[in-house]
């Protein structure tokens, strides 16, 4: 009930998720630049992809309720979409990340017909089945590049420069922000959030769930092609192990779960998180993995709704009390 | 008067049970129809069938002269027929007039849309059914009577020219009872069908204007109330006629 009040409130006539935005824009492309290390500056550049991906996921699972393990495919089919663009035809990364975001939203739409007759785990069975066999036949890739396994080295990046780099990624991540909070505000996140409570119900309101299950899947696999592209040109290397491994599908889930499934801003705030946790405690080796795991299940248990929706309300519970207490 | 609804020798089997067996009859414009029959007699089967959530297996459906049988269920909605169904399914997560609202949103991507406009019919859709006090409550926070006014007024949202319900009584006491017969009987004046099914007759005998019953997915008798509770045959198939009244 509070969450719902809360993304009812407007201030100035703009709606909250859009203040957040903004504040978001102004923290970092304003402040964080001058306090940030360059070792920052590089952690947050891949925070900002795993954002990117952590949204992809939310908007077709957090809001439809069509749960996808398989998150990697539309990654993987982006970085080597916009890596093998820019490597073999020279065209500018500028224009290939896009067709790499264009080329896994038709990789969505694949998805989506399976996806239309199939629901709960056959469906998340479907989406895992197709990150793997992209990640095989990626492995039978042997064009003539010196890697091994599928590999594309020498990807043309955006800018040699880590500062350039976060630029453009904190730049795409906002821009990409800003499009899923306002799909996700218009009738189609609504007939979205209606599908994913009861989608026979939702037929009955006369709603066409199967195209909107379709567009959802166009999106999200769009945005998730567009961060696999641009780490494929920030790394200069596209590869299974980096674009297609099971790892990215569950980091996705566990960043936007973290954050508060269903919210955008929160897989925001998930990747962010999921991404300095697993960067900072690199030296500890195996057991960041573990401790990552672990603080995902006590998230789970504890706080279902994600720690970022859960610390949305507790201020907004803060904010009406102390107000009502003004007035008395 | 013309049929606004027909059905045509429908059949419908799942494995090796019958449940439609060539069903006929027919929905007269204006009229409130009672579809009745003991539990398992095929109603709620050919509620899904008209709604196109089963396709028959053989016959066909007629609305407003159009045959819609195998049609996907938004197309049908769309055309003019809604439904409540018998357990309430309301969207969990939204509020009551966010509920009804649903069923105003057209499929068109970037139709030119009034939201302002949808809103308002959603609030009145609400009013109507007597929900005006709690269209900012969750679903979860009806009482059951409540939730089955959600059930009519997503119908309404949907501006149906045939409405059918679904046991629109089950588990109501006598009172509410007679407040939601007294919002169906409304419906006609609107230029609205109904159909209810209900495998109790007694509740229906005041509001219907004429009735069908059907037994083992077969019609067994249709005409006026009165006429059918004296039917013998439709005594037999409620228990030797200890169910009717």
């Amino acid at each position: 009930m509070y969450l719902r009040r809360l993304y009812r409130k407007r201030w100035l006539g703009i709606p909250g998720d859009y203040w957040l935005l903004i504040g978001l824009a102004l923290v970092l492309l304003l402040i964080v630049p001058r306090l940030a290390t360059p070792n920052l500056l590089t952690i947050l550049i891949l925070a900002n992809i795993w954002a990117m991906l952590a949204m992809s996921w939310d908007i077709l699972s957090g809001y439809t309720g069509q749960i996808s393990f398989g998150h990697s495919f539309f990654f993987g089919i982006g970085g080597y979409t916009s890596g093998l663009l820019a490597l073999y035809l020279k065209l500018s990364p500028w224009l290939t990340i896009w067709l790499g975001g264009l080329a896994a939203a038709i990789g969505g739409l694949l998805i989506a017909l399976p996806a239309l007759r199939l629901r709960g785990p056959y469906l998340a069975l479907i989406t895992l089945l197709a990150a793997l066999v992209a990640d095989r036949v990626a492995r039978f890739l042997r064009i003539e590049t010196a890697g091994a396994e599928g590999a594309l080295y020498g990807i043309p990046p955006l800018s040699f420069s880590w500062t350039d780099n976060y630029y453009y990624s904190t730049g795409l991540m906002l821009l990409v922000a800003l499009f899923l909070i306002t799909v996700a505000r218009s009738k189609m996140g609504e007939v979205f959030e209606a599908i994913r409570d009861d989608e026979e119900a939702a037929g009955a309101a006369g709603l066409n769930t199967a195209k909107f299950k379709i567009l959802a899947f166009a999106i999200s696999g769009f945005v998730a092609g567009l961060s696999g592209a641009f780490l494929a040109h920030y790394m200069m290397i596209v590869s299974p192990r980096q674009h297609f491994d099971l790892d990215l599908s569950v980091e996705a889930i566990i960043a936007a779960v973290l954050g508060g499934m269903g919210t955008i801003t929160g897989p925001i705030a998930g990747g962010y998180f999921l991404v300095l946790i697993r960067e900072y405690l690199r030296p500890f080796g195996v057991w960041r993995v573990f401790a990552l795991t672990v603080l995902t299940l006590l998230v789970l248990f504890f706080l279902p709704r994600g720690f970022w929706t859960e610390l949305r309300i507790r201020l907004a519970q803060l904010w009406t009390k102390s107000f009502a207490g003004k007035r008395a | 008067m013309k049929p606004i609804l027909e059905l045509d020798r429908l059949r419908k089997s799942f494995g090796g049970l019958c449940a439609v067996n060539n069903l006929s009859f027919s929905v007269q414009a204006g009229e409130i129809l009672g579809f009745i029959g003991p539990n398992g007699a095929g109603k709620t089967t050919a509620f899904n069938l008209i709604m196109g959530v089963y396709r028959p297996d053989a016959g066909r459906i007629l609305f407003k002269g159009r045959d819609i049988s195998g049609w996907p269920t938004y197309k049908i909605v769309n055309l003019g027929i809604a439904r409540t169904f018998q357990i309430a399914r309301p969207f969990h997560h939204k509020t009551v007039v966010k509920n009804v609202e649903i069923s105003t949103i057209e499929n068109a991507l970037f139709a030119r849309e009034n939201r302002a406009a949808r809103w308002e019919a959603s609030c009145l859709c609400c009013d109507r059914v007597g929900l005006a006090d709690d269209v900012d409550k969750l679903p979860g926070a009806l009482p059951h009577a409540g939730l089955r006014r959600l059930e009519v007024a997503k119908a309404l949202g949907t501006e149906p020219d045939l409405v059918l319900f679904d046991e629109p009584f089950a588990g109501l006491s006598i009172a509410e009872v007679e407040e939601m017969s007294e919002l169906i009987r409304k419906l006609p004046g609107e230029g609205r069908t109904v159909v209810i099914v209900d495998h109790n007759m007694r509740g229906l005998m005041r509001l219907v204007d004429r009735v069908v019953v059907i037994h083992f997915g077969e019609k067994l008798a249709e005409g006026a109330p009165e006429a059918v509770a004296q039917n013998p045959l439709v005594q037999e198939a409620y228990l030797a006629g200890g169910g009717m009244a």
